[in-house]
């Protein structure tokens, strides 16, 4: 047990000390820009175990609406829920990936939390005092991700070397896997084009 | 010298237009931010788009969410579908309220009797249409004549219509339903709604009874019967195989009034379209309106009518066809029918029509329309029409028509219909 965690420990400070970048844009259709942001680009999978992080990530409700629209997370991350409204606000989940949750009602100031832990999970979440607000919470196995600007614009930082899969995941559209190779040192570019 | 006189019309079309000023904005022109003439030849006549947008419950045949320019209000975030029947189903509402008006007037000069020459300006109409969709399988329509020739309207079509039902089991777009007041829709490319000339088409509006004369317009209440008298019921209708259209009514039979028996009117249509744009929006070939293509359709209409008691079956039958060749658009239809058991009550009816887009805002117009009474004398008459849009949603127009039985001049109308 005690060679396992050695083993590990190593595994991660190897992992930790990669310099590889991905760089990139996704492009789509032109009646589709809207869906160019809160698109996900990230590595499926990297040997070695990764924690979540200790600051739970927080999604705000302002403005009636869920910011950020899309959070990627690692499994056994909790997400804070923070009402910034003068209304009152709710969160729930219909999936079961998110053990199907509802947090219930609470006032401006508040924050209720829900821990995420399936790997996998592209869980909705929906406020049922305001229908119309809608974000996703995406889980996944790595740190190694990123979620695009307005431009489509994403930046996968401090990436070990060795090869991959690439992929992405937006809430309406797709688009083609990559098999990627990361090098010792310095930036890949790549573009994903997204389609129904 | 001709040349130079045509030169000046033109001119003044425009100077009379301020054709740099405006911009289509009625409900749709609005949503899309697209000029009237994306689904209109020379408004209200649809272009093969046009048609294809209505077949589609007023929105874009194709990839409709990538063209909409005006954000709907979102009722409930898509998601909500996995969360019914313990939510309301998600919907939305038009951007801004999709109103749109039209307006029309005329000025006539015409023979009063033999000889008398009489001129008039008519009184305006003012139309209403209010029409969107209410969520990607509901949409509405909703139609009223403000006021007409001096009088206060009415209600004309009042629907709403449900698209795509059933999707998950039957092909895309191959049932629809709408239910409420409408016209059925038997024959849509000779609609008095989407037509350009004053004069209606005796096609949709002549009945038996009418004999020698062809009815103006509309029928609001419970008059003659046309086939496209407005009518309170429901219809199916769908698109099969991109080429193939149906349709299947179910309506009370006596107009916009309270029926005078329990016996529903049935109807229906079958279409086919070969060459360019197909019902459902793809394309074969060709953009547009210009395109080379042939529709062909077939349809039927029973119904029961209860005078005195007596309830009295009547029919209609009927055949036509739509043709493009680029710019020539040729139309046509023969239609026979009968409102009761004797030889007074049986009639059949054919029109044919050319209508040549000169330019894109400049359409001329032939028709030729035929009612044969049996035992009586036929009643003809021929419709020559120019429209001018002077820009897309104004448009000037210039009709006569003319007594074929007995050649004469009948009268010149000269209008103006705007839409915004």
């Amino acid at each position: 047990m005690k060679y396992m965690t050695t083993l590990l420990i190593i595994n991660f400070i190897i992992i930790s000390t990669g310099i590889g970048q991905i760089t990139g844009k996704i492009e789509t259709d032109a009646g589709k820009i809207k869906y160019k942001a809160n698109t996900v680009v990230y590595i499926e999978h990297i040997n070695g175990e990764f924690s979540p992080p200790e600051k739970n990530p927080v999604i705000n409700q302002i403005g009636l609406k869920f910011v950020p629209h899309t959070l990627p997370v690692l499994k056994g991350s909790t997400v804070d829920f923070l009402n910034s409204d003068n209304v009152l606000h709710n969160v729930f989940s219909p999936d079961k990936c998110a053990n199907k949750f509802n947090l219930g009602n609470w006032p401006r100031g508040e924050v209720r939390s829900h821990k995420y832990d399936n790997f996998g999970c592209e869980s909705v979440l929906l406020c049922n005092v305001h229908p119309e607000m809608e974000a996703y919470v995406i889980v996944l196995q790595n740190p190694y991700f990123a979620v695009t600007d307005k431009e489509g614009n994403f930046n996968i930082e401090n990436v070990p070397p060795g090869d991959y899969t690439l992929k992405v995941w937006n809430e309406k559209l797709k688009a083609k896997v990559e098999q990627i190779t990361i090098p010792e040192s310095g930036t890949i570019q790549i573009n994903f084009k997204l389609i129904k | 010298m001709k040349k130079k006189i045509a030169t000046e019309v033109l001119v003044f079309i425009f100077l009379f237009s301020g054709i740099n000023e405006l911009f289509s904005i009625p409900a749709f022109s609005r949503k899309y931010k697209t000029s009237c003439v994306t689904c209109h030849s020379s408004f209200p006549k649809l272009n093969p788009f046009g048609e294809a947008f209505r077949y589609n419950g007023y929105k874009f045949p194709v990839n409709d969410e990538d063209n909409v320019k005006e954000e709907p209000i979102i009722l409930g975030a898509e998601a909500y579908k996995m969360v019914w029947p313990k939510a309301v189903w998600p919907g939305s509402l038009p951007g801004t309220t999709p109103i749109a008006f039209r307006g029309r007037t005329g000025f006539t000069i015409g023979n009063e009797g033999d000889s008398l020459l009489f001129s008039e300006f008519g009184k305006p109409t003012l139309q209403l249409m209010a029409s969107g969709v209410l969520s990607e399988g509901i949409s509405f329509f909703i139609g009223a004549h403000l006021y007409e020739e001096g009088k206060m309207g009415n209600i004309d079509r009042f629907f709403i219509r449900f698209n795509n039902l059933f999707k998950n089991f039957l092909p895309e777009k191959s049932l629809n339903i709408r239910v409420g007041q409408f016209i059925p829709d038997i024959v849509p490319f000779a609609s008095n709604h989407r037509g350009i000339t004053n004069s209606a088409y005796a096609f949709n509006t002549y009945a038996p009874e009418l004999g020698t004369g062809f009815v103006a317009g509309h029928v609001h209440g419970g008059g003659p019967f046309g086939i496209e008298n407005f009518q309170l019921g429901a219809e199916a209708s769908g698109i099969v195989k991109s080429r193939f259209r149906y349709v299947a009514g179910l309506v009370n039979g006596n107009g916009t009034e309270d029926d005078d028996n329990s016996f529903r009117d049935l109807y229906g249509r079958l279409s086919f379209k070969l060459g360019g744009m197909a019902f459902d929006g793809t394309f074969r070939d060709g953009v547009t309106d210009i395109e080379t293509s042939i529709t062909l359709g077939v349809f039927a209409y029973k119904g029961i009518k209860t005078i005195n008691s007596y309830d009295i079956d009547f029919h209609r039958l009927g055949f036509d066809a739509n043709i493009y060749l680029n710019k020539l658009n040729l139309v046509g239809g023969f239609i026979t029918g009968s409102d009761g058991n004797q030889d007074k009550d049986k009639y059949n009816l054919f029109f044919t029509e050319a209508n040549y887009a000169f330019y894109p805002w400049l359409t001329g117009l032939l028709r030729y329309e035929q009612a044969n009474p049996k035992g009586k004398e036929s009643a003809k008459q021929l419709v020559p029409h120019i429209s001018a849009l002077t820009v897309a949603n104004v448009r000037l127009k210039l009709e006569t028509r003319l007594d074929i039985s007995d050649i004469k001049f009948n009268n010149l109308y000269f209008g103006l219909d705007f839409a915004f």
